[in-house]
Protein backbone atom coordinates (compact mmCIF):
# COMPACT_ATOMS: atom_id res chain seq x y z
CA UNK A 1 0.00 0.00 0.00
CA UNK A 2 1.67 3.35 -1.11
CA UNK A 3 1.68 6.58 1.04
CA UNK A 4 -0.85 8.26 -0.31
CA UNK A 5 -3.63 5.61 0.61
CA UNK A 6 -2.26 5.27 3.98
CA UNK A 7 -3.03 9.33 4.63
CA UNK A 8 -6.12 8.85 2.86
CA UNK A 9 -7.14 6.36 5.65
CA UNK A 10 -5.72 9.34 8.28
CA UNK A 11 -8.16 11.73 6.65
CA UNK A 12 -11.15 9.75 6.89
CA UNK A 13 -10.40 8.62 10.02
CA UNK A 14 -10.01 12.06 11.04
CA UNK A 15 -13.28 13.07 9.31
CA UNK A 16 -10.99 15.95 7.05
CA UNK A 17 -12.67 14.16 3.32
CA UNK A 18 -15.16 15.88 1.71
CA UNK A 19 -18.60 14.38 1.85
CA UNK A 20 -18.77 12.87 -1.75
CA UNK A 21 -14.85 11.47 -0.94
CA UNK A 22 -15.27 10.07 2.12
CA UNK A 23 -18.62 7.94 0.94
CA UNK A 24 -16.49 7.02 -2.45
CA UNK A 25 -13.37 6.08 0.01
CA UNK A 26 -15.91 3.32 2.74
CA UNK A 27 -16.75 1.74 -0.99
CA UNK A 28 -13.08 1.40 -2.11
CA UNK A 29 -12.34 -0.03 1.70
CA UNK A 30 -15.07 -2.66 1.59
CA UNK A 31 -13.75 -3.68 -1.57
CA UNK A 32 -10.18 -4.05 0.35
CA UNK A 33 -9.08 -6.41 2.70
CA UNK A 34 -5.71 -4.01 2.92
CA UNK A 35 -7.38 -1.19 3.02
CA UNK A 36 -9.65 -2.18 5.51
CA UNK A 37 -6.82 -3.57 7.82
CA UNK A 38 -4.38 -0.14 7.67
CA UNK A 39 -7.80 1.42 8.43
CA UNK A 40 -8.65 -0.77 11.82
CA UNK A 41 -4.87 -0.29 12.93
CA UNK A 42 -4.83 3.50 12.58
CA UNK A 43 -8.61 3.08 14.48
CA UNK A 44 -6.84 1.17 17.26
CA UNK A 45 -4.00 3.19 18.02
CA UNK A 46 -6.18 6.63 17.83
CA UNK A 47 -8.99 4.50 20.02
CA UNK A 48 -5.82 3.84 22.61
CA UNK A 49 -4.87 7.36 22.96
CA UNK A 50 -8.43 8.47 23.03
CA UNK A 51 -8.47 6.12 25.93
CA UNK A 52 -5.89 7.57 27.79
CA UNK A 53 -8.02 8.72 31.05
CA UNK A 54 -8.61 12.00 31.78
CA UNK A 55 -7.48 13.11 34.96
CA UNK A 56 -8.88 15.47 37.96
CA UNK A 57 -6.66 18.32 38.89
CA UNK A 58 -3.83 17.32 41.69
CA UNK A 59 -5.27 18.39 45.19
CA UNK A 60 -4.39 21.60 45.70
CA UNK A 61 -3.82 22.44 42.31
CA UNK A 62 -5.89 25.62 42.12
CA UNK A 63 -4.25 26.51 45.96
CA UNK A 64 -0.96 26.42 44.79
CA UNK A 65 -1.61 28.18 41.60
CA UNK A 66 -2.72 31.07 43.60
CA UNK A 67 0.08 31.18 45.66
CA UNK A 68 2.28 31.30 43.08
CA UNK A 69 0.49 33.91 41.17
CA UNK A 70 0.63 35.73 44.22
CA UNK A 71 4.17 35.78 44.53
CA UNK A 72 4.21 36.82 40.58
CA UNK A 73 6.23 33.62 39.49
CA UNK A 74 5.36 32.04 36.70
CA UNK A 75 8.12 29.40 37.25
CA UNK A 76 9.95 28.37 39.48
CA UNK A 77 13.62 29.47 40.10
CA UNK A 78 15.77 27.22 38.02
CA UNK A 79 17.84 24.57 39.30
CA UNK A 80 20.92 25.30 38.11
CA UNK A 81 21.08 28.16 40.24
CA UNK A 82 22.93 26.67 43.15
CA UNK A 83 24.29 29.88 45.28
CA UNK A 84 21.69 30.23 48.34
CA UNK A 85 20.22 34.17 48.34
CA UNK A 86 21.93 34.91 51.32
CA UNK A 87 25.60 34.64 49.68
CA UNK A 88 24.22 36.57 46.50
CA UNK A 89 25.18 39.98 47.78
CA UNK A 90 28.24 38.82 48.81
CA UNK A 91 28.82 36.92 45.23
CA UNK A 92 28.28 40.41 43.36
CA UNK A 93 30.35 42.44 45.98
CA UNK A 94 33.25 39.96 45.08
CA UNK A 95 32.32 40.04 41.02
CA UNK A 96 32.47 43.80 41.21
CA UNK A 97 36.05 43.68 43.16
CA UNK A 98 37.60 41.49 40.29
CA UNK A 99 36.01 43.85 37.91
CA UNK A 100 37.99 46.57 39.12
CA UNK A 101 40.88 44.97 39.94
CA UNK A 102 40.95 44.17 35.93
CA UNK A 103 40.22 47.56 34.68
CA UNK A 104 42.46 49.13 37.26
CA UNK A 105 44.70 46.53 35.90
CA UNK A 106 44.52 47.39 32.40
CA UNK A 107 44.36 51.26 32.88
CA UNK A 108 47.18 51.03 35.45
CA UNK A 109 49.39 48.84 32.43
CA UNK A 110 48.86 51.65 29.82
CA UNK A 111 52.03 53.18 28.86
CA UNK A 112 53.02 56.47 28.73
CA UNK A 113 52.77 58.49 25.64
CA UNK A 114 56.20 59.29 24.30
CA UNK A 115 56.33 62.19 22.54
CA UNK A 116 58.36 63.36 19.72
CA UNK A 117 61.03 65.27 21.33
CA UNK A 118 61.75 62.79 24.05
CA UNK A 119 62.00 59.65 21.67
CA UNK A 120 65.18 62.14 19.89
CA UNK A 121 66.55 62.36 23.29
CA UNK A 122 66.70 58.48 24.06
CA UNK A 123 67.98 58.16 20.62
CA UNK A 124 70.86 60.67 21.04
CA UNK A 125 71.77 59.44 24.44
CA UNK A 126 71.79 56.02 23.35
CA UNK A 127 73.80 56.87 20.01
CA UNK A 128 76.16 59.07 21.60
CA UNK A 129 79.42 57.60 22.78
CA UNK A 130 80.61 57.20 26.39
CA UNK A 131 83.14 60.18 25.85
CA UNK A 132 82.71 60.71 29.32
CA UNK A 133 83.46 57.76 30.90
CA UNK A 134 85.74 56.72 28.13
CA UNK A 135 88.19 59.91 29.17
CA UNK A 136 87.50 59.82 32.90
CA UNK A 137 87.74 56.09 33.11
CA UNK A 138 89.58 54.34 30.08
CA UNK A 139 92.21 56.48 29.17
CA UNK A 140 92.59 58.23 32.94
CA UNK A 141 91.34 56.27 35.24
CA UNK A 142 94.21 54.09 36.13
CA UNK A 143 95.79 57.85 36.11
CA UNK A 144 93.32 59.67 37.20
CA UNK A 145 93.22 57.13 40.37
CA UNK A 146 96.83 58.19 41.13
CA UNK A 147 96.68 62.05 40.13
CA UNK A 148 95.62 64.89 42.06
CA UNK A 149 92.42 65.73 42.37
CA UNK A 150 93.17 68.81 39.99
CA UNK A 151 94.28 66.46 37.62
CA UNK A 152 91.61 64.26 37.81
CA UNK A 153 88.62 67.00 37.49
CA UNK A 154 90.95 68.38 34.62
CA UNK A 155 90.45 64.84 32.91
CA UNK A 156 86.69 64.94 33.67
CA UNK A 157 86.04 68.99 32.91
CA UNK A 158 88.16 67.42 29.32
CA UNK A 159 85.41 64.71 29.06
CA UNK A 160 82.43 66.80 29.92
CA UNK A 161 83.10 69.44 27.69
CA UNK A 162 83.76 66.70 24.95
CA UNK A 163 80.55 65.37 25.06
CA UNK A 164 79.10 69.11 25.11
CA UNK A 165 80.90 70.03 21.91
CA UNK A 166 82.02 67.32 19.41
CA UNK A 167 84.86 70.22 18.12
CA UNK A 168 85.88 71.70 21.78
CA UNK A 169 89.42 70.22 22.35
CA UNK A 170 90.42 69.90 26.02
CA UNK A 171 93.89 70.60 27.30
CA UNK A 172 96.77 68.15 27.17
CA UNK A 173 97.86 67.40 30.41
CA UNK A 174 101.56 66.43 31.23
CA UNK A 175 101.77 64.17 33.77
CA UNK A 176 104.70 63.21 36.12
CA UNK A 177 106.91 60.64 35.44
CA UNK A 178 105.57 57.80 37.96
CA UNK A 179 102.10 58.80 37.14
CA UNK A 180 103.01 59.04 33.54
CA UNK A 181 104.28 54.92 33.78
CA UNK A 182 101.51 53.98 36.00
CA UNK A 183 98.93 55.34 33.22
CA UNK A 184 100.95 53.55 30.47
CA UNK A 185 101.28 50.46 32.21
CA UNK A 186 97.37 50.69 32.98
CA UNK A 187 96.66 51.90 29.52
CA UNK A 188 98.77 48.79 27.85
CA UNK A 189 97.17 46.40 30.12
CA UNK A 190 93.82 47.51 28.72
CA UNK A 191 94.59 47.50 25.16
CA UNK A 192 96.27 44.02 25.85
CA UNK A 193 92.79 42.98 27.09
CA UNK A 194 91.17 44.37 24.19
CA UNK A 195 93.94 42.90 21.61
CA UNK A 196 95.33 46.12 20.48
CA UNK A 197 99.12 46.64 19.64
CA UNK A 198 101.02 48.98 21.74
CA UNK A 199 103.93 50.65 20.11
CA UNK A 200 107.11 51.53 21.93
CA UNK A 201 106.44 55.00 21.83
CA UNK A 202 103.55 54.57 24.44
CA UNK A 203 106.70 54.99 26.74
CA UNK A 204 108.04 57.85 24.93
CA UNK A 205 108.34 61.01 27.38
CA UNK A 206 105.46 63.88 27.28
CA UNK A 207 102.54 61.05 27.07
CA UNK A 208 99.98 63.11 28.02
CA UNK A 209 95.96 62.71 28.68
CA UNK A 210 93.84 63.96 25.42
CA UNK A 211 90.25 63.41 24.75
CA UNK A 212 87.59 63.21 21.68
CA UNK A 213 89.77 66.19 19.15
CA UNK A 214 92.47 66.22 21.33
CA UNK A 215 94.17 66.63 18.13
CA UNK A 216 92.87 70.23 17.70
CA UNK A 217 93.35 71.32 20.84
CA UNK A 218 97.38 70.80 20.54
CA UNK A 219 96.79 72.59 16.69
CA UNK A 220 97.24 69.63 15.00
CA UNK A 221 94.56 68.38 12.74
CA UNK A 222 92.60 64.94 13.53
CA UNK A 223 94.23 61.98 12.42
CA UNK A 224 93.83 58.21 12.29
CA UNK A 225 94.77 55.21 13.76
CA UNK A 226 95.94 54.33 10.11
CA UNK A 227 97.41 57.03 9.54
CA UNK A 228 99.86 57.41 12.70
CA UNK A 229 103.07 56.34 11.61
CA UNK A 230 103.37 59.35 8.87
CA UNK A 231 101.40 62.01 11.67
CA UNK A 232 103.70 60.88 14.39
CA UNK A 233 106.93 61.80 12.44
CA UNK A 234 105.25 65.48 11.41
CA UNK A 235 104.28 66.18 14.85
CA UNK A 236 107.63 64.99 16.52
CA UNK A 237 109.09 67.30 14.02
CA UNK A 238 107.21 70.36 14.63
CA UNK A 239 109.13 73.60 15.12
CA UNK A 240 108.52 73.52 19.01
CA UNK A 241 109.49 70.62 20.60
CA UNK A 242 106.88 70.32 23.55
CA UNK A 243 104.16 71.59 21.11
CA UNK A 244 105.01 68.66 19.28
CA UNK A 245 104.98 66.11 22.08
CA UNK A 246 101.52 67.39 23.09
CA UNK A 247 100.19 66.57 19.78
CA UNK A 248 101.62 62.95 19.32
CA UNK A 249 100.67 62.49 22.58
CA UNK A 250 97.27 63.91 21.81
CA UNK A 251 97.51 61.66 18.61
CA UNK A 252 98.07 58.94 20.03
CA UNK A 253 95.64 59.32 22.47
CA UNK A 254 92.74 59.18 19.88
CA UNK A 255 94.76 56.31 18.67
CA UNK A 256 94.31 54.24 21.99
CA UNK A 257 90.74 55.72 22.60
CA UNK A 258 88.07 53.61 21.87
CA UNK A 259 86.78 53.53 18.34
CA UNK A 260 83.43 55.12 19.68
CA UNK A 261 85.90 58.26 20.62
CA UNK A 262 87.33 58.82 17.22
CA UNK A 263 84.51 58.55 15.33
CA UNK A 264 80.98 58.84 17.14
CA UNK A 265 78.68 58.35 13.91
CA UNK A 266 80.57 54.62 13.99
CA UNK A 267 80.03 54.08 17.88
CA UNK A 268 80.13 50.93 18.81
CA UNK A 269 78.10 49.63 22.24
CA UNK A 270 80.44 48.27 24.80
CA UNK A 271 80.46 44.69 25.58
CA UNK A 272 78.98 43.17 28.57
CA UNK A 273 82.96 42.62 29.46
CA UNK A 274 83.83 45.96 28.80
CA UNK A 275 80.96 47.40 30.69
CA UNK A 276 81.56 45.07 33.58
CA UNK A 277 85.21 45.81 33.87
CA UNK A 278 84.67 49.92 33.26
CA UNK A 279 81.95 49.46 36.06
CA UNK A 280 84.28 47.52 38.46
CA UNK A 281 86.95 49.59 37.83
CA UNK A 282 84.79 52.62 38.84
CA UNK A 283 83.65 51.05 41.45
CA UNK A 284 87.22 50.63 42.83
CA UNK A 285 87.76 54.02 42.33
CA UNK A 286 85.67 55.70 44.19
CA UNK A 287 86.44 53.25 47.29
CA UNK A 288 89.72 54.25 46.77
CA UNK A 289 88.14 57.71 47.14
CA UNK A 290 86.22 57.42 50.23
CA UNK A 291 89.24 55.67 51.88
CA UNK A 292 90.87 58.77 51.38
CA UNK A 293 87.87 60.93 52.50
CA UNK A 294 87.96 58.86 56.22
CA UNK A 295 83.70 58.30 54.92
CA UNK A 296 82.52 55.68 57.16
CA UNK A 297 81.43 51.94 56.00
CA UNK A 298 84.32 51.32 53.70
CA UNK A 299 86.05 49.62 56.36
CA UNK A 300 86.44 46.05 56.13
CA UNK A 301 84.17 43.99 58.45
CA UNK A 302 85.73 42.95 62.24
CA UNK A 303 85.54 39.26 61.17
CA UNK A 304 87.20 39.43 57.66
CA UNK A 305 90.30 41.23 59.23
CA UNK A 306 90.02 38.21 61.57
CA UNK A 307 89.89 35.89 58.74
CA UNK A 308 92.97 38.05 57.57
CA UNK A 309 94.99 37.42 60.26
CA UNK A 310 94.43 34.08 61.35
CA UNK A 311 94.73 32.90 57.62
CA UNK A 312 98.33 34.73 57.25
CA UNK A 313 99.02 32.60 60.44
CA UNK A 314 98.06 29.82 58.70
CA UNK A 315 95.35 28.95 61.27
CA UNK A 316 92.43 28.38 58.62
CA UNK A 317 88.89 29.36 59.33
CA UNK A 318 88.21 32.82 61.67
CA UNK A 319 86.69 32.35 64.76
CA UNK A 320 82.89 32.34 65.08
CA UNK A 321 83.00 35.32 67.37
CA UNK A 322 85.85 37.84 68.82
CA UNK A 323 85.38 39.12 71.77
CA UNK A 324 86.31 42.83 72.42
CA UNK A 325 87.93 42.21 75.33
CA UNK A 326 90.24 39.65 73.12
CA UNK A 327 94.18 41.67 73.18
CA UNK A 328 96.32 42.18 70.29
CA UNK A 329 93.74 40.22 67.61
CA UNK A 330 93.93 43.18 64.63
CA UNK A 331 97.56 44.34 65.60
CA UNK A 332 99.31 41.17 66.08
CA UNK A 333 102.27 42.08 64.20
CA UNK A 334 103.20 38.36 63.88
CA UNK A 335 100.36 37.38 62.21
CA UNK A 336 99.53 34.65 65.25
CA UNK A 337 96.83 34.29 67.87
CA UNK A 338 96.37 36.94 70.87
CA UNK A 339 99.83 36.12 73.03
CA UNK A 340 97.59 36.34 76.24
CA UNK A 341 94.05 35.15 76.45
CA UNK A 342 92.20 36.35 79.88
CA UNK A 343 88.82 36.01 79.02
CA UNK A 344 86.85 32.82 78.65
CA UNK A 345 85.55 33.76 75.56
CA UNK A 346 88.96 34.29 74.22
CA UNK A 347 89.95 31.07 75.15
CA UNK A 348 87.44 29.64 73.52
CA UNK A 349 87.93 31.54 70.33
CA UNK A 350 91.54 30.58 70.07
CA UNK A 351 90.37 26.54 71.11
CA UNK A 352 88.27 26.71 68.25
CA UNK A 353 90.51 28.71 66.11
CA UNK A 354 93.22 25.99 66.56
CA UNK A 355 91.03 23.22 66.05
CA UNK A 356 91.11 21.53 68.78
CA UNK A 357 88.45 18.92 69.07
CA UNK A 358 85.91 19.37 71.75
CA UNK A 359 84.85 21.63 74.24
CA UNK A 360 87.88 23.71 76.00
CA UNK A 361 88.86 23.16 79.39
CA UNK A 362 87.89 25.07 81.97
CA UNK A 363 90.23 27.55 83.36
CA UNK A 364 89.33 29.96 86.29
CA UNK A 365 90.28 33.49 84.14
CA UNK A 366 90.20 35.71 88.01
CA UNK A 367 93.39 34.10 88.71
CA UNK A 368 94.86 32.19 85.00
CA UNK A 369 95.30 33.53 81.95
CA UNK A 370 96.36 31.20 78.85
CA UNK A 371 99.98 31.94 76.65
CA UNK A 372 99.30 31.45 73.28
CA UNK A 373 102.53 29.65 71.53
CA UNK A 374 103.54 30.12 67.77
CA UNK A 375 104.41 26.47 67.64
CA UNK A 376 103.35 23.68 70.22
CA UNK A 377 105.91 23.78 73.00
CA UNK A 378 106.31 24.25 76.86
CA UNK A 379 106.62 27.43 79.05
CA UNK A 380 110.14 27.75 80.72
CA UNK A 381 110.31 30.75 82.25
CA UNK A 382 108.49 33.93 82.79
CA UNK A 383 109.92 36.99 84.23
CA UNK A 384 108.21 40.49 84.61
CA UNK A 385 110.11 43.51 83.23
CA UNK A 386 108.56 46.78 83.76
CA UNK A 387 105.64 46.83 80.76
CA UNK A 388 105.71 43.36 79.93
CA UNK A 389 106.01 39.76 80.81
CA UNK A 390 108.40 37.50 79.13
CA UNK A 391 107.87 34.37 78.50
CA UNK A 392 110.37 31.99 77.35
CA UNK A 393 109.06 28.43 75.64
CA UNK A 394 110.49 26.13 73.60
CA UNK A 395 109.11 24.11 70.79
CA UNK A 396 108.23 20.59 71.27
CA UNK A 397 108.25 18.41 67.84
CA UNK A 398 106.02 15.48 69.03
CA UNK A 399 103.36 18.08 70.75
CA UNK A 400 99.88 18.66 68.83
CA UNK A 401 98.27 21.91 68.64
CA UNK A 402 96.85 22.22 71.92
CA UNK A 403 100.38 22.49 73.44
CA UNK A 404 100.34 25.77 72.09
CA UNK A 405 98.03 27.01 74.90
CA UNK A 406 99.87 27.05 77.62
CA UNK A 407 98.39 28.53 81.40
CA UNK A 408 99.78 30.75 83.63
CA UNK A 409 99.00 33.21 86.62
CA UNK A 410 96.82 36.21 85.73
CA UNK A 411 98.93 39.56 84.42
CA UNK A 412 97.84 42.52 83.02
CA UNK A 413 100.91 43.04 81.06
CA UNK A 414 101.64 42.27 77.41
CA UNK A 415 103.54 39.31 76.90
CA UNK A 416 106.39 39.04 74.76
CA UNK A 417 107.63 35.60 73.67
CA UNK A 418 111.09 34.43 73.54
CA UNK A 419 112.19 31.13 72.00
CA UNK A 420 114.63 29.00 73.48
CA UNK A 421 115.50 26.07 71.57
CA UNK B 1 -14.80 35.75 30.95
CA UNK B 2 -13.79 36.29 34.47
CA UNK B 3 -10.79 34.71 35.74
CA UNK B 4 -12.19 32.35 38.12
CA UNK B 5 -14.84 31.32 35.49
CA UNK B 6 -11.87 30.44 32.72
CA UNK B 7 -10.13 28.82 35.33
CA UNK B 8 -13.19 26.57 35.95
CA UNK B 9 -13.33 25.53 32.55
CA UNK B 10 -9.62 25.29 31.42
CA UNK B 11 -7.88 24.50 34.38
CA UNK B 12 -8.57 20.45 33.67
CA UNK B 13 -8.22 20.56 30.21
CA UNK B 14 -4.93 22.40 30.53
CA UNK B 15 -3.60 19.67 33.26
CA UNK B 16 -4.34 16.89 30.69
CA UNK B 17 -3.00 18.65 28.15
CA UNK B 18 0.54 18.77 29.73
CA UNK B 19 0.20 15.78 31.51
CA UNK B 20 -0.07 13.67 27.59
CA UNK B 21 2.48 16.13 26.62
CA UNK B 22 5.30 15.83 29.59
CA UNK B 23 4.35 12.51 30.46
CA UNK B 24 4.52 12.47 34.46
CA UNK B 25 2.23 14.66 37.03
CA UNK B 26 4.70 16.85 38.95
CA UNK B 27 6.41 18.29 35.45
CA UNK B 28 2.13 18.27 33.90
CA UNK B 29 1.45 20.41 37.18
CA UNK B 30 4.38 23.05 37.23
CA UNK B 31 3.50 23.71 32.82
CA UNK B 32 -0.06 23.59 33.75
CA UNK B 33 0.53 26.38 36.18
CA UNK B 34 2.67 28.21 34.44
CA UNK B 35 0.61 28.58 31.07
CA UNK B 36 -2.41 29.29 32.97
CA UNK B 37 -0.53 32.12 34.97
CA UNK B 38 0.70 33.31 31.79
CA UNK B 39 -2.91 33.02 30.42
CA UNK B 40 -4.49 34.59 32.69
CA UNK B 41 -2.31 37.84 32.70
CA UNK B 42 -3.13 38.29 28.72
CA UNK B 43 -6.74 37.19 29.60
CA UNK B 44 -7.87 40.86 29.01
CA UNK B 45 -6.43 41.12 25.85
CA UNK B 46 -7.87 38.21 24.28
CA UNK B 47 -10.27 39.29 21.53
CA UNK B 48 -12.00 35.98 21.17
CA UNK B 49 -11.13 35.39 17.77
CA UNK B 50 -10.73 31.74 18.71
CA UNK B 51 -12.38 29.55 21.65
CA UNK B 52 -10.83 30.02 24.85
CA UNK B 53 -9.43 26.47 25.12
CA UNK B 54 -7.87 27.19 21.62
CA UNK B 55 -5.71 29.84 23.13
CA UNK B 56 -5.02 28.63 25.72
CA UNK B 57 -3.52 25.00 24.11
CA UNK B 58 -1.57 27.29 22.23
CA UNK B 59 0.02 29.36 25.26
CA UNK B 60 0.22 25.69 27.14
CA UNK B 61 1.94 23.85 24.11
CA UNK B 62 4.57 26.73 23.49
CA UNK B 63 5.25 27.15 27.01
CA UNK B 64 5.50 23.12 26.56
CA UNK B 65 8.23 23.81 23.88
CA UNK B 66 10.34 26.61 25.40
CA UNK B 67 10.71 24.11 28.14
CA UNK B 68 11.71 21.51 26.17
CA UNK B 69 14.54 23.76 24.46
CA UNK B 70 15.84 24.86 27.82
CA UNK B 71 15.84 21.38 29.43
CA UNK B 72 17.33 19.30 26.37
CA UNK B 73 20.52 22.37 27.63
CA UNK B 74 20.20 21.60 30.96
CA UNK B 75 20.11 17.41 30.31
CA UNK B 76 23.44 18.28 28.67
CA UNK B 77 25.24 19.65 31.69
CA UNK B 78 23.17 17.44 34.02
CA UNK B 79 24.73 14.46 31.91
CA UNK B 80 28.04 16.10 32.62
CA UNK B 81 27.54 16.50 36.07
CA UNK B 82 26.27 12.66 36.76
CA UNK B 83 29.37 11.62 34.86
CA UNK B 84 31.46 13.56 37.08
CA UNK B 85 29.89 11.87 40.61
CA UNK B 86 31.21 8.41 39.68
CA UNK B 87 30.36 4.91 38.76
CA UNK B 88 28.06 2.34 39.09
CA UNK B 89 29.53 -1.17 40.56
CA UNK B 90 29.96 -2.36 36.91
CA UNK B 91 31.96 0.53 35.84
CA UNK B 92 29.61 2.60 34.00
CA UNK B 93 28.44 6.17 34.14
CA UNK B 94 25.86 6.09 37.09
CA UNK B 95 22.55 7.16 35.31
CA UNK B 96 20.27 8.51 37.76
CA UNK B 97 16.63 9.03 36.75
CA UNK B 98 15.55 12.68 37.03
CA UNK B 99 11.86 11.43 36.97
CA UNK B 100 9.50 12.16 39.88
CA UNK B 101 8.35 8.92 41.50
CA UNK B 102 4.04 9.48 40.66
CA UNK B 103 1.40 6.68 41.36
CA UNK B 104 0.16 4.96 38.44
CA UNK B 105 -2.25 7.08 36.06
CA UNK B 106 -5.12 4.69 36.88
CA UNK B 107 -6.00 2.64 39.67
CA UNK B 108 -6.90 -0.37 37.23
CA UNK B 109 -3.74 -1.87 36.79
CA UNK B 110 -4.63 -3.64 33.68
CA UNK B 111 -5.47 -0.47 32.04
CA UNK B 112 -2.92 1.59 34.21
CA UNK B 113 -0.53 -0.90 32.08
CA UNK B 114 -1.65 -0.02 29.05
CA UNK B 115 -1.92 4.14 29.34
CA UNK B 116 1.79 3.83 30.84
CA UNK B 117 2.57 1.95 27.55
CA UNK B 118 0.85 4.64 25.35
CA UNK B 119 2.36 7.35 27.16
CA UNK B 120 5.61 6.21 26.74
CA UNK B 121 4.91 5.65 23.20
CA UNK B 122 4.21 9.19 23.22
CA UNK B 123 7.49 10.28 24.47
CA UNK B 124 9.00 8.81 21.65
CA UNK B 125 7.66 10.84 19.51
CA UNK B 126 9.05 14.31 18.38
CA UNK B 127 7.58 17.35 20.65
CA UNK B 128 5.91 18.88 17.11
CA UNK B 129 4.40 15.38 16.73
CA UNK B 130 3.29 14.41 20.37
CA UNK B 131 1.69 17.86 20.36
CA UNK B 132 0.24 17.39 16.84
CA UNK B 133 -1.30 13.68 18.06
CA UNK B 134 -2.23 14.97 21.86
CA UNK B 135 -3.91 18.11 20.49
CA UNK B 136 -5.83 15.85 17.58
CA UNK B 137 -6.59 12.52 19.25
CA UNK B 138 -6.95 13.45 22.63
CA UNK B 139 -8.06 16.98 22.57
CA UNK B 140 -9.49 16.39 19.57
CA UNK B 141 -8.58 19.63 17.34
CA UNK B 142 -8.83 20.47 13.73
CA UNK B 143 -6.36 20.58 11.42
CA UNK B 144 -6.85 23.80 11.60
CA UNK B 145 -7.07 24.56 15.05
CA UNK B 146 -4.03 22.49 15.02
CA UNK B 147 -2.40 24.55 12.69
CA UNK B 148 -3.29 27.68 14.11
CA UNK B 149 -1.99 26.51 17.86
CA UNK B 150 1.46 25.55 16.42
CA UNK B 151 1.65 28.14 13.33
CA UNK B 152 1.86 25.41 11.07
CA UNK B 153 0.40 24.81 7.64
CA UNK B 154 -2.71 22.34 7.63
CA UNK B 155 -0.65 19.99 4.61
CA UNK B 156 2.44 20.29 7.53
CA UNK B 157 -0.32 19.05 9.87
CA UNK B 158 -1.75 16.46 8.44
CA UNK B 159 1.75 14.93 7.24
CA UNK B 160 3.17 15.15 10.58
CA UNK B 161 0.10 13.65 11.95
CA UNK B 162 0.39 10.83 9.79
CA UNK B 163 3.52 10.27 10.28
CA UNK B 164 3.30 10.23 14.06
CA UNK B 165 0.43 7.58 13.64
CA UNK B 166 2.12 5.36 11.58
CA UNK B 167 5.51 5.92 14.36
CA UNK B 168 2.84 5.12 17.02
CA UNK B 169 1.30 1.97 15.00
CA UNK B 170 4.94 0.78 15.20
CA UNK B 171 5.65 0.92 18.73
CA UNK B 172 2.16 0.11 20.14
CA UNK B 173 1.63 -2.78 17.72
CA UNK B 174 1.84 -5.73 20.21
CA UNK B 175 -0.41 -3.78 22.90
CA UNK B 176 -3.12 -3.32 19.35
CA UNK B 177 -3.00 -7.06 18.90
CA UNK B 178 -3.20 -7.88 22.30
CA UNK B 179 -6.46 -5.63 22.50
Amino acid sequence: MNEELKQKVTAYLDGALPAAEAAAFEREIAKSPELLAELEEQRAVSKLLKDLPREKLPVGFMQRLERRRAGGDARPEPEWVFLAPAYRPFAAALSGLIVAVVVWDKVGERPLPVLPYEHAAVKRAADAPPVQFELAKNVAPAAADKLSGDLKKEADDAGYAATEDPGYAPPAVELPDDQRRQALVSKRERARAKGAPIGVEDMAPGSAIGGAGGGVAAGAPPASAAAEPASMMELAAAPKPEEGKRAVAAVRGMAQAPAAMQAPAAARPLTEEERSARNEEMYQAFEKEKRKMGIAGFAPKKDDAAQRVLSAAGIGTAPTRIDSTTPNLLGAKDGVLPRALRSESAFRDAWFALKLPGDPPAVDFSQTMVVVLPEPGEVLTTKEAARELVVSWRRLPDAGPAERLRPLPLSGKSVRLERRD
Amino acid sequence: VSEQEFLDGNAELVFNLALRLTGNRADAEDLAQESLIRALRALKGFRGDSQVSTWVYRITVNTWKNRVRSEKRRAFWKTVTLGFYGKDEDGEDEVRDIKADEPPLDQDLEKAEKSDQVQKALLQLEEDDRAIVVLREIQEKSYEEIGAMLDLPQGTVKSRLFRARAKLKDILKPVVKAA
